[in-house]
């Protein structure tokens, strides 16, 4: 019995913490999602009204608009992150052998707080003083701001969030460079492989389920992407770069409606854990398949 | 098929921090089953994979059938290798890996796909794996995977086969039917094959010839029968034969030897005129086999040293018996059934032929 209630000592804190920082706020958001909790409505606040909040989410299209930016940013944006990764991953893990300092100095980036990053794309982006923002006018590929343009916007987010996660994906891959055992590779040029096949049939497949933690983490991530685009471009124009965290956040705290926001978290919530799970079995399905 | 010379051939790990191989010469026959046995950490793997090509040499040449292949790559040199840990591809099933070395770009045109899926079968049926084929190597426990690592190697019929501990993980029966499997596989075939173990026994039944290494240098070469029979120094004395070589200290007086003051024996005259000539006057290592040395009883005049049995190790047919006298122990290896029991009081005798001589300075044989 004695020892049982050491055990609990043990894990009051993380219990505690787990309640307070996790369990709490998503009961609070659930329990919002069912009722009227907006500052803007006849409806008298903190009234249950069932599923209303989801039968009007059904209805945006907005929302759905929302979502579409969210993928429009997502792929290739990890499609683009992935491969660089993989190329700067393979081009420094020599290096990073010899001399690990490389590895903080090349997380700098990843380091830096988003709203830091979001903000040296501003400026870098700035048609009139930024340093790239003035060679795309000059060279006729964007017409006045990139930031303010609804084909440029998107893309530039990309660019900038690329800029801030490549290193973080490289990293882990340099990781799993380094840890790979030299057998295979040695097997390999006995076998008289050539550099090709040594890649596809040896490091790849080594490899894979260190891109697969590292895409996980992403998509994860990219769901709530909010500080860069919020800096950004806050969600414009229009609604060309508005995802589904910066929708959620609009509804909530811009238009103080607590009830549609929360209801907004809870969809996106398990859309996020349907598809990770979703895709880590298509990821482990394609490397069995392999 | 090849003959295969390394000439001073070194190597270091970690900056030269590691001296796995120092100048070691070695002169592997064509044709020859060459066994390399040594202790973890030795050099044996080291050996392999210079031969193989797949780690550059610190210092020495490498030749094969007297042309120099020291800065060849490694598919160049057309040699097979099974490496200790498998070092399968994980992503291509068994029939994949072990048909790879065939359809490697480099033998692109020798084998047609009729004959390379003839010849993943034979190999896999040979080596008991068969049945696996269309797995992948994680579905497969240690032993299967040891198998087709040695497969991927037997496949091809290369100038040389280079086997690292490729039994080793294999469970005790498996191993001893590889074994005759490997030998009579590189009789049929002829080819030049270097096959390192930690295991003596495995050495001594496979080997047509065989090197002892020993922190990165050949203590001996020869072959199993004269390794055993005349065993260098002190190391390869104790390394092959199980259970080791009892090496006793013993003081030289004249013409005769004091064995613990307990006993003396008369050295032959060959011994003693080595023993004038290496200068050699105090002390004397004699070593004896434990089955060289016979029990009788301790009252009877043919007992040379007296004790008491400590320990009884039985082995089925034979035991290990642990004899101790004063502070010193030797070993005895008999049939069971004649074994006395433990604690009993043995009498020890042994001939002065079977013995091994030994410098106790330099370790080395005297003969």
């Amino acid at each position: 019995m004695s020892s049982r209630r050491y055990i609990l000592w043990w894990v009051l804190p993380a219990a505690i913490l787990f309640l307070v920082i996790i369990l709490i706020p998503f009961i609070t958001a659930l329990t919002f999602s069912f009722r009227s909790f907006s500052f803007t409505s006849s409806v008298s606040t903190g009234q249950y009204i069932g599923v209303d909040n989801y039968r009007k989410l059904v209805f945006d299209n907005d929302f759905y608009n929302s979502f579409k930016v969210t993928f429009l940013y997502l792929v290739p944006a990890i499609l683009l992150q992935g491969i660089l990764g993989l190329g700067m991953a393979l081009l420094i893990s020599g290096a990073v052998r010899r001399a690990r300092i490389i590895i903080p100095i090349m997380l700098l980036p990843t380091l830096l707080t988003p709203v830091v990053i979001g903000l040296i794309g501003v400026l870098t982006l700035n048609p009139d003083f930024g340093v790239i923002g003035q060679l795309l006018k000059r060279w006729g590929l964007v017409q006045g701001s990139v930031l303010g343009n609804a084909s440029t916007a998107l893309p530039a987010i990309i660019a900038v969030d690329t800029y801030q996660w490549t290193p973080f994906i490289a990293v882990i891959l340099t990781a799993g460079l380094l840890a790979l055992p030299k057998e295979p590779y040695e097997a390999a040029q006995v076998d008289g492989a050539n550099p090709i096949q040594t890649f596809f049939r040896v490091t790849m497949p080594l490899l894979w389920p260190y891109f697969v933690v590292a895409l996980l983490i992403r998509v994860i991530d990219a769901f709530r992407i909010f500080d860069i685009i919020w800096v950004m471009t806050r969600g414009g124009p229009g609604t060309a770069t508005e995802t589904v965290a910066v929708y959620a956040y609009r509804h909530t705290f811009r238009y103080w409606d607590f009830g549609y926001g929360s209801a907004l978290i809870m969809v996106i919530f398990v859309f996020i854990s349907i598809l990770v799970e979703y895709l880590y079995k298509a990821l482990q399905r394609w490397q069995a398949a392999q | 098929m090849a003959k295969i010379t390394l000439q001073n051939v070194s190597k270091q790990y970690k900056g030269g921090e590691i001296q796995a191989l120092k100048k070691i010469n070695l002169e592997i026959e064509d044709g020859k089953f060459f066994c390399l046995l040594g202790p973890a950490g030795a050099g044996k793997t080291t050996t392999i994979k210079l031969i193989a090509g797949v780690e550059p040499v610190d210092g020495g040449k490498i030749y094969m059938d007297n042309q120099e292949i020291t800065d060849l790559l490694p598919n160049q040199r057309d040699v097979a290798v099974a490496f200790e840990t498998y070092a399968l591809y994980p992503q291509r099933t068994v029939r994949e890996n072990l048909a790879f070395p065939l359809r490697a770009p480099l033998r692109k045109k020798e084998w047609s796909e009729q004959q390379i899926q003839a010849r993943v079968e034979e190999v896999a049926k040979l080596l008991g794996i068969d049945e696996l084929l269309d797995r992948l190597p994680r579905q497969l426990s240690g032993g299967q995977r040891q198998r087709v690592a040695l497969g991927r190697a037997l496949v091809r019929k290369p100038k040389a086969y280079l086997f690292d501990e490729p039994i080793a993980h294999l469970d005790a029966k498996l191993r001893h039917r590889m074994r005759g499997e490997l030998r009579r596989i590189q009789l049929e075939l002829g080819i030049t094959t270097v096959y390192t173990t930690p295991d003596q026994l495995e050495a001594l039944s496979l080997a047509d010839q065989m090197a002892i290494l020993n922190e990165g240098k050949i203590e001996q070469v020869g072959s199993p029968t004269e390794i055993y029979q005349r065993p260098a120094n002190i190391f390869v004395a104790r390394f092959v034969g199980d259970p080791p070589m009892n090496i006793l200290r013993s003081e030289v007086e004249g013409e005769e030897v004091n064995l613990f003051g307990l006993t003396k024996l008369t050295l032959p005259a060959q011994i003693r005129s080595r023993l004038a000539a290496a200068a050699i006057e105090r002390s004397l290592m004699i070593g004896v086999r434990p089955r060289d040395i016979k029990l009788v009883s301790p009252s009877s005049e043919q007992a040379l040293l007296r004790g008491h049995v400590k320990y009884v190790q039985v082995l089925g047919e034979t035991s290990i018996l642990t004899i101790v006298m004063d502070s010193h122990e030797v070993r005895v290896k008999m049939n069971t059934q004649d074994a006395p029991n433990r604690g009993e009081a043995v009498g020890l005798n042994f001939a002065v032929q079977d013995c091994h001589f030994f410098d106790p300075q330099t370790e080395l044989r005297i003969d």
